[in-house]
């Protein structure tokens, strides 16, 4: 009997420890597997930056920021027609923390003119808007949750929860006998189970050590895990857990912990900026998330929230006066939540293929990373909607129909951060991600490589070369010969350098590239970033190579960044849970090119904007940005590409279908408008038409190489060609430089007309 | 040695320092305009009607005073371009010994300004405060294509890229 009794002590005691073991090891370590949240790049405001009173208010919505009429209050603002006053946020950034403040901003039709402290209207230099979160990497068990620590939850919040979950939470040690009994009373009056007796401490011990499973030895585990909790652990850290742990409800696949991630997924909004009735609601809510669901079932939360408020009313927490106020408000949810959607899957992907070089899984899924990442929302914004309303266009153009797909990447010049990425047509749908994926040839995408490959070899090739475009038959083993054809037919016989790739004639560029080898063309290429390995074919030099519309920007980035190399980049840093920087990924650049060389390769490029094969552009944006662009249209017109560049963007378009079938559609017809729509709308720096003393203009005649000189460079006609300086050639006649102020520049004028002579065989260059 | 690096930071920065300052306060006096401010600075320039929020009472607002007639231009006040005051906090930064923030700010700024080689030419300067001869050197490269016929600033590019040059040696 005795021995009986002791050994039930001791296996009771033994139950105890293993329990208390449970108890203390959960809470002691990080407690949750949280997600890894990814944020845009904070929207900067200053004197001068190109941002509109819209787009800073579509910014502002995004931001889950309301519209009031005085913006009293952080997060909030009001508009007039050119101001905007803002109450921002402040956001602890990793460089510099940003405090909120009260602005007063005003536009003129396309900048901010102006931006002053509401207080004492001084200047405000700076003002960095939050970053917006635009997606999460979610932990295999699916929960969302956003760390609140204790003292930064509003204390109606807290009241509400203690008057309606847990009256005596801060006397009782865990369980509640009065609570329980209380509890059982009722039920025993209602005939059936009406009213739970369980505390915060049990609740929380229920959902963060237990299974769901209903039984008297849950039951029991539960009252012992409480009080040992409460024996550890003093009442703010179990409350902290508990406000942080409670399930709010679901979002799609995820499953809503805590109140900070419930007021986001309710309201829009962060918790500290939530009112007194909506504090209510979710406070309201814990005992039957699904049951007072506010969108679901908005009549039952309202009743339920009205409860609470009256509760609060009762004991003294707010007058009745104010809960009858508070008790006339609409519960004020936002429709639709921006919790567990990612806004744009396609930059997320590129975000997550470059954090999983540095981290496994278990790292990025569970530590509650934040990744600060390079995309800029309203670029991404405007090229998806730019890409989506032009290929619409051109569906219905063209027998693709809905096959007619497409695919952009934007990004800045100087430090290759990639500002946006649109993976197709249904921009928001998480599906094939052709920016990245699509592997397609890049056909005459190729060329700039090829004519770069020449210019630096300044003793050989200048832009004014000539170039035999005679027929050119290639043997092959075992293969019919290749000869390849001009896009048209014909054959010139000579042409300058500059021509064939204003034209993206293709056998002259299959004869310099041939001359100047198919291997030192891929070394170009690697130079330019190529980062894959190619068959280095004749037909190379025409783009058959398949490249990604990601990979073929950074070509064009290392070439709009004048020969420097800079790798892509879409991550800025990472930090941890704690906002403790873990990696910083900096601006890295390696000049792989003759700057030179790639200047004058520019300033043909620019002129493919004004009278080649992109000619188009310039009626469709401002011809003084001196916009660099080359075309691309690959066999049976499969593939329609544009790569391009202002002083400051980088962008380059796909336009095809994935069954790789002909679409109708050249690079100038099908890609070109979609470059053209997105970049009319970005804010562009103009390229430098050349101001570098390096090179020197020369005077071009009829049936030679031409490129617009630019303001200050007085050519006869108004064109001229470009050189290396140390490599004038004899007997070439450089252009006056004047100060500018000449104006008789007397264009010649033929020399704008498209290139009827390619077609029609007026030899306009030669005559 | 990191102090002497810091030091030789600090010489090759100077001239830059002066002719910034030199530039804010020209252009600050050319636009500063006080029009519209009374002693205390704060604005009394009538402000337009601010529309009301969507869905609520179409009220006066309350912390905005209404305009009397049509609205006259905004003050013009003239503020530093904001690129210019990231490179004097990245300055900041740099002299209180952190480098990888001082980095992160002259990117920020180069956001703002892409083409502005003083910008590049001060990265160029934290890279050589770290020790990272290549970057300094990459950076002065880029900065000095960039720099035009800027005399003084390809001159002080070149002393970064001999500096580093050096030390690269001597690794």
């Amino acid at each position: 009997m005795v021995v009986t009794l002791l050994a039930l002590i001791v296996t009771g005691g033994v139950y105890v420890a293993y329990l208390d073991l449970i108890v203390q090891h959960k809470f002691a370590g990080k407690r949750w597997a949280l997600p890894a949240r990814v944020f845009a790049r904070p929207v900067e405001l200053y004197t001068g930056a190109t941002i509109s009173r819209d787009q800073l208010m579509a910014e502002l919505k995004r931001q889950g920021y309301r519209r009031t009429d005085g913006a009293a209050e952080p997060g909030s603002y009001a508009a007039s027609s050119h101001r905007v006053q803002l109450y921002s946020r402040g956001f602890d950034f990793p460089d510099l923390p940003e405090l909120p403040r009260q602005a007063m901003i005003t536009f003129n039709a396309t900048q901010i003119e102006n931006i002053t402290l509401i207080a004492d209207g001084t200047p405000i230099d700076l003002l960095r808007l939050e970053p917006l979160l635009i997606g999460s990497f979610y932990p295999s068990s699916n929960e969302d949750r956003l760390l609140v620590p204790l003292d930064k939850v509003p204390q109606p919040l807290i009241s509400a929860l203690i008057a309606i979950e847990d009256r005596q939470f801060y006397e009782h040690h865990g369980v509640s006998p009065r609570a329980i009994g209380r509890a059982l009373w009722a039920d025993i009056k209602a005939g059936k189970a009406v009213q739970g007796g369980s505390t915060l401490t049990q609740q929380l011990v229920k959902n963060f050590y237990l299974s769901p499973r209903r039984s008297l030895v849950r039951k029991a585990n539960e009252a012992v895990m409480a009080l040992l909790l409460e024996l550890h652990y003093s009442k703010d850290e179990i409350l902290e857990a508990y406000l942080n742990e409670v399930f709010l409800g679901q979002a799609g696949r995820r499953a809503i912990h805590g109140f900070a991630q419930g007021s986001q997924l309710f309201f829009g909004r962060p918790l500290a900026e939530l009112s007194i009735d909506q504090l209510a609601l979710l406070a309201g809510m814990v005992k039957a998330p699904t049951l007072y669901h506010p969108r679901r079932h908005p009549q039952r939360a309202l009743e339920r929230r009205n409860l609470v408020l009256t509760v609060l009313a009762q004991q003294g927490d707010i007058s009745a006066e104010q809960s009858k106020a508070l008790q006339a408000k609409p519960l004020g949810v936002v429709k639709q939540s921006a919790v567990g959607l990612s806004r744009y899957p396609a930059f997320l992907d590129l975000v997550r293929r470059q954090l999983r070089r540095d981290y496994p899984d278990e790292v990025l899924l569970s530590e509650g990373l934040s990744i600060y990442s390079t995309l800029d929302s309203s670029v991404q914004e405007i090229a998806e909607q730019g890409l989506q309303r032009r290929l619409q266009q051109l569906a219905d153009r063209t027998d693709a129909g809905d096959q007619l797909q497409g695919a952009m990447v934007i990004s800045a010049v100087a430090s290759s951060e990639v500002l946006a990425v649109v993976g197709g047509r249904s921009p928001r749908e998480d599906g094939f991600n052709r920016a990245l994926d699509a592997l397609r040839s890049i056909g005459s995408l190729v060329k700039p490589a090829v004519y770069l490959t020449a210019l630096a070899q300044p003793e050989r090739f200048h832009l004014d070369s000539i170039l035999l475009d005679e027929p050119l038959s290639l043997e092959r083993i075992g293969e019919e010969p290749w000869q390849p054809q001009n896009y048209g037919g014909e054959f010139l016989g000579e042409v300058p350098l500059l021509d064939g790739l204003l034209h993206s004639m293709n056998v002259p560029t299959v004869k310099l590239g041939l001359e100047l080898g198919v291997p030192a063309v891929v070394e170009t290429l690697e130079q330019l970033g190529l980062n894959r390995p190619v068959n280095q074919q004749p037909a190379l030099l025409l783009g058959a190579i398949g490249m990604t519309p990601l990979e073929a920007n950074q070509l064009y980035l290392t070439l709009a960044a004048g020969g420097f190399y800079t790798p892509q980049r879409a991550i800025l840093s990472v930090a941890d849970r704690d906002g403790k920087t873990l990696n910083r990924y900096p601006l890295r650049l390696e000049q792989t090119l003759d700057p030179r060389a790639v200047k004058l390769l520019q300033l043909a490029l620019q002129e493919v904007a004004r009278r080649g094969t992109a000619r188009s552009l310039q009626w469709l944006l401002d011809s003084n940005l001196n916009l660099a662009a080359k075309t691309g249209t690959t066999d049976d017109e499969r593939d329609s590409w544009l790569a391009g560049f202002s002083g400051n963007l980088a962008a380059v378009v796909w336009v095809g279908r994935d069954d790789n079938q002909p679409t109708g559609l050249q690079g100038a017809t099908g890609a070109l408008p979609v470059w053209a729509d997105v970049m009319a709308k970005l804010p562009l720096i103009a390229n430098s038409p050349s101001t570098d003393d390096q090179i020197t203009w020369l005077q071009s005649g009829a049936g030679r190489a031409a490129i617009t000189a630019p303001v200050g460079v007085d050519c006869p006609g108004g064109y001229g060609i470009p050189v290396m300086a140390e490599f004038t050639p004899a007997g070439a006649r450089p252009c006056a430089t004047s100060d500018g102020t000449d104006t008789e520049l007397n264009r010649h004028p033929d020399i704008n007309k498209p290139l009827k002579w390619l077609f029609n065989k007026i030899p306009w260059p030669y005559n | 040695m990191a102090i002497q690096q810091n030091s030789l930071a600090l010489q090759l920065i100077r001239p830059g320092l002066v002719l910034l300052t030199a530039l804010i306060v020209t252009s600050c006096g050319v636009d500063y305009s006080p029009a519209g401010f009374p002693d205390d600075g704060r604005i009394q320039t009538p402000l337009p009607p601010f529309e009301p929020a969507p869905g609520e009472p179409a009220h006066a607002p309350t912390t905005l005073p209404e305009p009397a007639t049509a609205p006259a231009p905004p003050p013009v006040v003239a503020t530093p371009p904001a690129s210019t005051l990231l490179l004097a906090s990245a300055r900041e930064q740099m002299q209180a010994g952190n480098n990888q923030r001082a980095a992160a700010t002259l990117e920020r700024a180069l956001r703002i300004a892409p083409n502005d080689p003083y910008l590049w030419h001060e990265l160029a300067q934290v890279r050589l405060a770290t020790g990272e001869w290549q970057q300094a050197i990459q950076l002065a490269n880029k900065s000095r294509v960039l720099a035009g016929s800027d005399a003084e600033l390809r001159r002080k590019n070149s002393d970064i890229i001999a500096t580093a040059s050096d030390r690269l040696q001597a690794n």
